[in-house]
Formats: structure tokens, C-alpha cells, sequence
């Protein structure tokens, strides 16, 4: 039923387009075997389409399926066929149908109209002025309905999609350290929420730091001593898509934390090739730098961890 | 009702068309369905489909850095299976496992059962090996416990060198550990609005991490244990309306760690055993309401969400020292009351005005209350000194944001977008209590041609900060040089541009082109970090070479500049004037080249060959006014390379044959690491550990059996 009210919707904004009553009329009529007539000209189709009918969009026995009994099977996403199926006076091209994707000729807020008018409960709460919705993302941009499992759903080829916008991330996840998307043991999603969230880089809990915790959840505290910017942004000192430093610090101890930290001593000197292993061998540049001592770097819990040593 | 509600959209879209109609004619828009008898869907039957595979691995080396993450870390032969079935039955029903890598460290596994649009349970199981490092040597005992030990004999000293016994007991050390994740999830469609979500996830992580002791003056290198436990539940009820939906949510984390000190023997002269805390127990609850309403005007909606949630801690304190020859204090209390309540608001509003106009206007609301106790603290710095006391600072956090965005399509050839942030954050008991920023942007597509989209977009931003105060509290000699300014409060101008093209000359090959480059401008910073840039550029193509041989190239170059002035003094308080800077330069560039070709013999074998290099370097130039100029540190460089061929040969519809090999080689050159053994820092005992170079070739043998239907054999 869904699907039905979710074609019509989207018919009455294509019609709104087309302005004229007549065809207006055409468009909103539909094929006259659904999908049977449709499969007779598409089955050897390039990409191939059959695929549909192994996943959910092409399950008889889901009643919210475009194939459920009574539902409008084909033409509940791609509209009335009856055009496209009809007779066509010849030398004049066949009445497209609506299409998916960046490059489809349907206008892509109607597409994903189309898309949310069903799954609006399911992925389009926030969908709306959203960064990919503003941003003219179409929901075919990511997802593949007719192959027989999309590659969006698998923490393998996911990233790919991902990267066909983001390149500047595939190469992050290339740095010394990152998190292991390459190895796809993480998927985009684990952290991102593509469909729009509340906060900034549509993350997946309430804001970035909560994210980091679900998986860090040993940093949430609160602590005794706590160090101040660990709570307020972990990306102040890390970049979570990788970096070129370990434990994926923006730039190198002790310069890092020599950008926060000028008390008298040992925290405003600079330090230099000299005092490295074959120099003076600082503990204040070798091994953790700053972390020999101060280690206790996300916070301390002990009495005594006022300076996080402890 | 359901058709009733049929007729009625189809008659409101007739009427959008500009004309009426009577019922009768209106009930003939919609299909004969019993001309709609699907004949030709191929619908999954009964039964088993998906795949299933074997395979031999040989890795042809150990190491523990291509290990990471893979489980692949030791050299010899490993047996694994994957596999992707579904089981489906009359009416529905289906049973389906989704595993991988299950002869490693790596496995997963996910169990799927149930009626689609009705229930579905789902069971988990995930397995995350984390390979640290392989190349340490200590001399303690009791690793991977929370008390770490010297051996009988050892020998102290005020320096490294004097550690008679060390190299008669170093012993090899492994660091890492498992991170294994349990999964039950549950979701019941109650009817066509109405939905109930509930996930269950149980995460372990167990092994040794690193970690540094010290007392004054002298530190160690540790290996702390690693026990965690982590629950985790998310639940929620969703209703989803004609126009509008809402969710009711809860979100729970309980996190609890078995090992809450770690204490250790000093190798050096001074107290005895040092005593740190882990990483407390710790809860989270969180309420989430959510939802839309979509006005029938415009095309308008609006969205909006409150979350309110508590983060609690209160682990028994450890008390201020082991050193038995300082007095021990009283503790203000024996359990820390840690409790900080969150909220989190949004709401947005979205309108089309005009098809080609999309307005939005945002709002959000972000807060961490600290609401913990406050105390006085007798601490003993580094178990060895009794110092002042001090009162812990509780640091509460207010954000908001205010964004305004227009976006209008000119035409199918060009599109254009401008926005407006107002960012607010707000801190106590920090130097800065409030920033503003502004944020101005602008984005144009244009599309001259069907086969080419280019973007531009630009972005600048103003953040001031209110005056830069003391910190009260902070304790004689620790005072920062009142030149300094904090680079993530202080004032910033950043700007930012992005330009994008993507060449499709045809539907043989794509080629895009990419290039950023942002600038953060700290000049109100005569200490700190002054500037940062940041570009990238990169490029990527595809040919559709000939037949079904397609190749991808792609390279990429991240450059990451920045420049700090420091301020050096000996004197307390730092005030001296900025007396030295330092600059660092890091790159990373990609580069590679994959080959894709399918459907060679005549369908039976499909080849696929990828290439890969990312070479990172790091210069670091320190400007010293004090001294000269000083030498700059050895430039960090780091060098993966990686080769995979793959082929697959379809021995029938149901058999594949799979034959695979992949090379991959790293090395890297880290001034931290390089030349530093256990007693190479006079002052500190280190595992000695190197970087982690490595060059593995992994060699694969296995089947696959494709679950098909008979007649597509």
C-alpha cells in the first residue's frame, strides 16, 4: 500500500512538471502486465536487473515489497509504464520511465522522493537538509537495488561508494595509521550516518566524541582529572580518518603538545635532531615523548593524577 | 481502507493535473492485477541459494604489523571458509549466515532469521586482532597482569647504563590484543507504521597495551593489562505516519574494566613500586526522541531531536601513593561521584519554495554537564613528592550552531548553493570561555556538457575568542607563557576551497579530478600553533580497455604544513617572548593501478590485479633563536607498497576454482624508534621496540560452491 501511495506521490510531482492534463493522463497510466511485460524487454538488460528478485525489494511475501500481493511491482519505483510500454507512432522515442541516479534524466529530489515516500520511517527521519540531501546526493548515487546483494550493505565495497565523493578520505585510510577500513574490518557507516543526523559529519551518536566511545569506551569517564580537551573534541589531537603519525595525532609529540603547553622547563624547549638517539637521547623526544611521563594523557582517575602521571 | 486511500491520491493527482474525473474512471487508473500475474519474476524459491567458500593460505612471513587488524601475523598456512547463504522456506520464512575469514583472528560471522516485514532476529559474532608490536624485549614479569615485577637479581642504578643485569633478562614481548564482539538484535514490524528495534552487543577486549611509568626523573615502558567488558543497547520504537514519524529511543553503554591500578617495581634508584590507574567502570543512559512532520506545503519539513542522557563513574579510589615513606592522606571520598548529563537538540527546517529552491535553516544544541564533585586533593606527584593541594576542575561544555543554506538549481546545466554557521562554544574553567565563529560558504555546479560536472566550492570563516584568562588553581610552576594561545580556542580565519571535475567522455572510461587546499590563521597567537594548511590533490580514471578489461589508476598527494612558535625560559613564571619556532611538513601520496577483467574463456575465468604504493614523509625544522638555527630532525618516512592478483575459474556453474597472491612490503624510518634500545635514554628502561618493517607474500588456494538453481546450470 505503501509503495502505491509512494508512486502516485511521486507521479503527481512529475506531472507537475509536464503541465498538461493530457499527458498527464498518459504518465499516470500503467502497464498492462506489470512487471511480465516489463521483463520481456529487460531480462538480458546491461547491468542485469533480475537480481531484484533475491533481495528484499523483490520479496512476494513482504507485504511493503513492491513485488507484495497487490503492490505495483516495477512501476512502484520506476512509475507508470503505460507510456513506456504502450504503442509509440514511429519515429518518435519511447516515453521514458523514471530513473535513478545522478545522471537520470528524473530530477534527483524527485528520485529520492520516490525512494522516501517508503522508507521514510526506516532511513529519511533525518533526511531532510541533511548534508547529502543538500548537497543533491541521489539515493541511487550509493545504492544498487537490482544486483543481488548491494555493495553499500557490505563493510567490503561500501568505502567505494563512499570514495567516489570522498576522495581525499580513501587516501587517509592509506596513512601509517588509520582506522582498518582497508582491511574492511570497519565500514563507513560504523561511524557515519549517510541519512542525515544531528550533528556535524553525520555521525552516528549524538556527537563525536560519543561516537569515539562507542568503541573507546574506556576514555568516557568522567574522571577525576580530566584533560580538557579529550572531552571536549577528541579530533582537537586526532584525525580519525588517519594520519601520517602514530595513534593517528595530527602532528608529532612533542610538538603537539608543546602547541598547549609552554609552562617553564622542560615544556618550552625546543627540541632538535640532537636529542635523538645518537645525540643526547631525550626521553623528552624518544620512545613517547611527553607520554613517558604524562601518560595518563585521556585523563586519570587516580588521587594523585593532577599532572595525568598517575 | 487501504484503497480507499489509493483513490484518494489518485484522484489528488488528476487534480494536480488539471482535471476531474469520476470515481469509476478513477478506480480504472489503477491495475488489473490479475493481468499482473508476474510469471516471469524469477522469485527465490525454497530452499538454499548464496555461496560458499575454502581456502589455503600460505603467509610466507611473521610479522606483526601486516597482522594487524587481518590476524594474518604469523607465517605457515591457515586454513579458511567464508560463506553467503540463505536458507528461504514456503511463506517467507529464511535462515541466513553471512561469515568471513573464519580461520583467522579476524572472523565474523552474522546469523539472520526471520519473516522480512515481519520479524527478524539477528545474531553476531566479530573478532578485531589488534598486532601491536613483536619487536620488544622487557624484564618484567607478571605481563599482562596489573602488577608487573623485576626479576630477582636486578640490579638499580640512577641511569640505564648502570643496569648490570638488564641484557641477561630481557625476554621477547608481544603487544596487542582482541577486541571480540557479540551481537543480538531484534526487529518486529508490528504493523505498517508501527516498528520495534532492540540491539544487544557484548565487546571484549583483552591483551597488553603500552603504557609509560615514571617516578621523578626516571620513566619505564610498561605493558599494561587489557580486560574490558562493554554492553551496549540500543532500543526504540518507531511509528511512521502519512506525514510525519517519530522514534523513541533508549541507549545504554556499561563499560567495565577488571584491572583498576597497574602497579609496578622501579627499575631505578628511588620508591620502590609505582602505582597507576586504569581506566575506570563506567555507564551511559541515554533517552533519544526523534522525529518529522512533512507539511504539504513547499514541500516542507520539519525535523527534530532530543536526546538527554547521564555518563556516571564512581569506581573506588586508589589512594595517593604506594611510597610507605610519604604519610598518607585521607582521601576526600572513597568513590569518585563522576556524573556528567548530556543533552543533545536539533531542529531543521526545509522548504521548496519554488521546485528549483531548497531552503534549510538549522539548529543545534550540544551540552556535557559536569556535574562530579569537586575536592581538595593531597597529591603525590609520581609516588615520590608530596605536593599542594588541589581541586579538581570539572570541565562542562556548551555548543551551538545556527546554519541557514540555499541551494537553486538554475538550470540541469548549473547549480548553485550559498550557507551561513554561526558556531558558539562555550567552557568553563579554561582559558577561553567562549568562541564565536562565522562560517560563510559557497558552492556552483556547473555541467557545460552531458560528459563533464565541474564544482567549485569556497569557504571562510572568522572565530574569535573572548579574553584569554589564567587558569585559577593550576599550581606554582605550571603557569603557561601568558603569550600563549590555545590553537583550538584562539582566534582563527580559515579559508577554504575545493574544485571537482568529472570527465565522462564516454561509457568507456571516467576521469575526475579533485583539488582542496584549506588555511587556518591563528595571527592573534604570538605563542602556539600560528598556521596550518592543508591541500590535496587527486585523480582518478577509469578505461574501459578493451572488451570486459576495465583499469582503474588513481594518485593522490596530501600535503600537511604547519608552523609554531614556542617560548623557552627556565624561569617560573614563563614569560619570556616567542625565542623559537618550528616548522613540520608532512606528505602522503598515493598511487595505484587495478585491473578488472571478467568473463575470459569463454565466461570461465575472471582475472583482477591491483597495485598500490602510499609513501608518507615528515620533515620537522626547528627555528631556534636561542642556540642557532638547529639542525632539522631526519625526515619520518614511511613506504607501503602492495600487489593482489586474483583469479577465479569457473570450473561449472556451481564449482570455482580460486587462486590468488598478494605481496606487501612496508618500511619505515622514525627518529622515535631508530637507534633507541631498552637503555639507550639514560633516564628511561624501554622495550627497545623498532618500527615495524615487513615484506609478505601470501599465496591462496581455495573453492567455491555457488548454491544455483538447476536450470541455470
Amino acid at each position: 500500500m505503501l509503495l502505491r501511495t509512494s508512486f502516485v506521490s511521486c507521479a503527481l510531482a512529475l506531472l507537475g512538471m509536464a503541465g498538461a492534463a493530457q499527458a498527464a493522463d498518459e504518465e499516470a497510466s500503467f502497464s498492462r502486465r506489470g512487471a511480465d511485460q516489463c521483463i520481456g524487454c529487460h531480462s538480458d538488460w546491461d547491468p542485469p536487473l533480475m537480481g531484484i528478485f533475491q533481495t528484499p525489494h523483490g520479496n512476494p511475501h513482504d507485504a511493503r515489497s513492491p513485488f507484495g500481493e497487490q503492490q505495483l511491482q516495477c512501476e512502484a519505483c520506476h512509475g507508470p509504464g503505460g507510456a513506456h510500454t504502450g504503442r509509440v507512432p514511429r519515429g518518435e522515442p519511447r516515453p521514458p520511465i523514471i530513473n535513478f541516479g545522478s545522471d537520470a534524466w528524473t530530477p534527483v529530489p524527485q528520485q529520492n522522493a520516490m525512494c522516501l515516500d517508503c522508507h521514510q520511517g526506516h532511513v529519511g527521519e533525518q533526511w531532510a537538509g541533511s548534508t547529502h540531501d543538500i548537497n543533491t546526493v541521489a539515493c541511487a548515487d550509493c545504492h544498487s537495488l537490482h544486483p543481488p546483494s548491494d555493495p553499500m550493505l557490505s563493510k567490503d565495497s561500501q568505502p567505494a561508494a563512499c570514495y567516489s565523493c570522498h576522495a581525499n578520505v580513501k587516501s587517509d585510510f592509506l596513512k601509517p595509521s588509520a582506522h582498518p577500513v582497508r582491511q574492511g574490518k570497519l565500514a563507513c557507516t560504523d561511524c557515519h550516518q549517510p541519512h542525515g543526523s544531528n550533528n556535524e559529519g553525520l555521525l552516528v551518536r549524538s556527537n563525536l566524541n560519543e561516537t569515539c566511545y562507542s568503541c573507546h569506551t574506556e576514555k568516557r569517564g568522567p574522571l577525576v582529572w580530566e584533560h580538557a580537551p579529550v572531552v571536549e573534541d577528541c579530533s582537537i589531537c586526532h584525525d580519525p580518518h588517519g594520519a601520517v603519525h602514530p595513534a593517528m595525532l595530527t602532528r608529532r609529540a612533542p610538538l603537539l603538545c608543546q602547541s598547549c603547553h609552554t609552562p617553564s622547563g622542560h615544556p618550552s624547549v625546543p627540541y632538535g635532531s640532537g636529542d635523538l638517539a645518537g645525540g643526547a637521547a631525550s626521553p623528552f623526544v624518544l620512545s613517547g615523548s611527553c607520554l613517558n611521563c604524562h601518560t595518563q594523557v585521556h585523563g586519570s582517575n587516580h588521587p594523585s593524577g593532577k599532572a595525568l602521571m598517575r | 481502507m487501504n484503497g480507499n486511500r489509493t483513490l484518494k491520491v489518485i484522484v489528488a493527482a488528476l487534480l494536480g493535473a488539471g482535471g476531474a474525473a469520476s470515481p469509476a474512471a478513477l478506480a480504472q487508473q489503477m491495475p488489473d492485477f490479475e493481468q499482473w500475474a508476474c510469471r516471469f519474476c524469477p522469485f527465490s524459491e525454497p530452499g538454499v541459494t548464496g555461496d560458499a567458500g575454502a581456502s589455503v593460505l600460505n603467509v610466507s612471513d611473521e610479522s606483526a604489523r601486516f597482522g594487524d587488524y587481518t590476524g594474518l601475523d604469523e607465517d605457515g598456512v591457515y586454513g579458511n571458509a567464508d560463506a553467503d547463504l540463505t536458507y528461504r522456506t514456503e511463506g517467507g520464512y529464511a535462515v541466513a549466515v553471512d561469515a568471513r575469514n573464519l580461520g583467522l583472528d579476524s572472523r565474523e560471522i552474522e546469523l539472520r532469521a526471520g519473516r522480512q516485514g515481519h520479524w527478524v532476529v539477528d545474531l553476531s559474532w566479530d573478532e578485531l586482532p589488534r598486532r601491536l608490536d613483536d619487536s620488544g624485549r622487557t624484564v618484567y614479569d607478571g605481563l599482562g597482569s596489573n602488577r608487573l615485577t623485576l626479576p630477582g637479581g636486578w640490579v638499580r642504578g640512577n641511569f640505564a647504563s648502570d643496569f648490570t643485569a638488564l641484557d641477561a633478562n630481557l625476554r621477547d614481548l608481544t603487544l596487542g590484543w582482541d577486541r571480540r564482539s557479540a551481537g543480538l538484535g531484534l526487529e518486529v514490524v508490528q504493523s505498517e507504521r508501527l516498528r520495534y528495534e532492540a540491539d544487544w552487543t557484548r565487546q571484549t577486549k583483552r591483551g597488553r597495551g603500552l603504557t609509560w611509568g615514571n617516578f621523578l626523573g626516571v620513566a619505564q615502558e610498561l605493558a599494561r593489562p587489557l580486560d574490558y567488558q562493554t554492553d551496549e543497547v540500543d532500543a526504540a520504537l518507531v511509528y511512521a505516519g502519512t506525514s510525519w514519524n517519530v522514534r523513541v529511543g533508549y541507549y545504554g553503554s556499561f563499560f567495565s574494566n577488571k584491572d583498576t591500578a597497574l602497579t609496578w617495581d622501579n627499575p631505578f634508584n628511588g620508591p620502590d613500586q609505582g602505582r597507576m590507574a586504569m581506566s575506570p567502570d563506567n555507564r551511559h543512559h541515554q533517552g533519544q526522541l526523534s522525529g518529522a512532520y512533512r507539511f504539504a506545503t513547499w514541500d516542507t519539513t520539519l525535523n527534530a531531536s532530543y536526546a538527554r542522557g547521564r555518563m556516571e563513574q564512581t569506581d573506588t579510589l586508589l589512594q595517593y601513593t604506594v611510597n610507605p615513606s610519604i604519610m598518607a592522606q585521607p582521601l576526600p571520598l572513597d568513590e569518585f561521584d563522576g556524573r556528567a548529563d548530556t543533552t543533545h537538540a536539533n531542529l531543521r527546517l526545509t522548504s521548496r519554495p519554488v521546485e528549483r529552491l531548497l531552503l534549510s535553516a538549522e539548529y543545534r544544541y550540544s551540552e556535557r554537564d559536569n556535574e562530579s564533585g569537586q575536592y581538595d586533593w593531597a597529591t603525590v606527584q609520581a609516588d615520590s613528592l608530596q605536593t599542594l593541594s588541589f581541586v579538581n576542575p570539572v570541565y562542562s561544555f556548551e555548543n551551538r550552531d545556527l546554519s541557514l543554506t540555499a541551494d537553486y538549481r538554475f538550470s540541469r546545466m548549473l547549480q548553485g548553493a550559498a550557507g551561513w554557521q554561526r558556531k558558539v562554544r562555550e567552557r568553563d574553567y579554561q582559558n577561553v570561555d567562549r568562541n564565536d565563529e562565522d562560517v560563510y560558504w559557497g558552492r556552483l555546479r556547473f555541467r557545460p556538457m552531458e560528459q563533464l560536472s565541474l564544482s567549485f566550492r569556497g569557504e571562510s570563516g572568522t572565530r574569535d575568542a573572548t579574553d584569554y584568562q589564567a587558569i585559577p588553581g593550576t599550581g606554582a610552576g605550571a603557569e603557561q607563557n601568558p603569550l600563549l594561545r590555545k590553537y583550538y580556542q584562539a582566534d582563527r580565519d580559515r579559508d577554504l576551497v575545493q574544485v571537482q571535475a568529472d570527465f565522462t567522455p564516454a561509457a568507456r572510461g571516467s576521469l575526475s579530478l579533485r583539488y582542496e587546499n584549506a588555511r587556518d590563521r591563528y595571527d592573534e597567537s604570538a605563542v602556539g600553533l600560528v598556521s596550518a594548511d592543508y591541500d590535496q590533490i587527486s585523480a582518478e580514471g577509469t578505461v574501459q580497455v578493451w572488451k570486459s578489461l576495465v583499469m582503474t589508476a588513481y594518485f593522490s598527494r596530501d600535503n600537511y604544513d604547519s608552523f609554531a612558535v614556542g617560548a623557552a625560559s627556565f624561569v617560573t613564571p614563563n614569560t619570556a617572548p616567542p625565542n623559537w619556532a618550528a616548522r613540520t611538513e608532512d606528505r602522503h601520496d598515493v598511487q595505484g593501478v587495478a585491473l578488472n577483467w571478467p568473463g575470459l574463456v569463454d565466461g570461465k575465468l575472471d582475472l583482477r590485479a591491483d597495485w598500490m604504493r602510499a609513501d608518507t614523509t615528515g620533515d620537522i625544522g626547528i627555528l631556534n633563536a636561542l642556540a642557532g638555527a638547529a639542525s632539522p630532525f631526519p625526515t619520518l618516512k614511511s613506504e607501503l607498497t602492495g600487489t593482489e592478483l586474483v583469479a577465479d575459474w569457473h570450473l561449472n556453474p556451481r564449482w570455482s576454482l580460486n587462486l590468488g597472491w598478494r605481496w606487501e612490503k612496508y618500511s619505515a624510518d622514525d627518529w622515535a624508534k631508530d637507534g633507541v634500545g631498552p637503555a639507550t635514554i639514560g633516564n628511561m628502561l624501554t622495550f627497545g621496540t623498532e618500527t615495524l618493517d615487513y615484506d609478505v607474500n601470501v599465496f591462496l588456494l581455495g573453492f567455491r560452491y555457488n548454491f544455483v538453481r538447476e536450470e541455470a546450470e
